[in-house]
């Protein structure tokens, strides 16, 4: 299946668009699509050293988690949200 | 018990006094308000996932109120560019009394920091960018 992965913040500035699509098996979890971007050269470099975090429809999954072809991914690097 | 839950995530200039009268409730005797500003820098350029920023911040909110009997709880952030002393977000919460107030807003705002996929870049005098370091959420 190929799934479409959004991409955020320095993410979305490194790899220079605004999402990615990966082929992973049927079965795939997270694990695996974390995998198949850290293989993509916009973002292998960045991804070595930069932790993240998978969301799954809306929601922080864990590298178990599976996936399906019409889940709504998104690829969340550190939050840095609201000031003070 | 959980009361009315506001939350919304945009590019308008924030206002505390209109998130404080959707907080308002013939219930509720203490109304706390929370402001986040820039400091420091001219300007600060916040980015969001703003559909689960927006679901992120409406849970929140909502267990925030279960667990201190809020009588409303509400909070924007705003994305884009944000001038030097302007907020970026605000959380305004209500109770019927000052204790359950103060402590229903401290949470909601340190988990709408922790938890809300936002991202922010300093801009400097000079126009020059950096990503903050943030933390990755749970």
């Amino acid at each position: 299946m190929i799934v479409r992965i959004r991409l955020f913040a320095i993410l979305r500035e490194q790899a220079g668009v605004q999402s990615i699509d990966v082929e992973l098996e049927d079965d795939a979890t997270v694990a695996d699509a974390l995998r198949a971007l850290g293989e993509e050269e916009r973002l292998s470099d960045l991804l070595a050293r930069l932790p993240v975090q998978m969301a799954v429809n809306r929601d922080y999954a864990t590298p178990a988690t599976r996936l399906r072809a019409d889940d709504e991914l998104a690829l969340i690097p550190p939050v840095s949200g609201g000031a003070g | 018990m959980s009361g009315p839950v506001h939350v919304r995530v945009s590019e308008e200039p924030l206002s505390l006094d209109q998130l404080s009268r959707t907080v308002g409730s013939p219930a509720a005797g203490a109304i706390v308000l929370f402001c986040g500003v820039t400091r420091e820098v001219p300007c600060l350029d916040y980015e969001a996932y703003r559909e689960m920023a927006e679901e992120k911040m409406r849970l929140i909110l909502g267990e925030c109120s279960q667990r201190h009997a809020l009588a409303a709880a509400a909070a924007e952030h705003r994305v884009g560019e944000v001038g030097l002393g302007e907020p970026s977000v605000i959380v305004a919460v209500s109770a019927a009394h000052r204790p359950e107030a103060f402590a229903g807003a401290r949470e909601a705002i340190d988990r709408i920091k922790r938890e809300a996929p936002i991202w922010k870049r300093e801009i400097d005098a000079h126009g020059a960018e950096r990503w903050a370091e943030g933390e990755l959420p749970a």
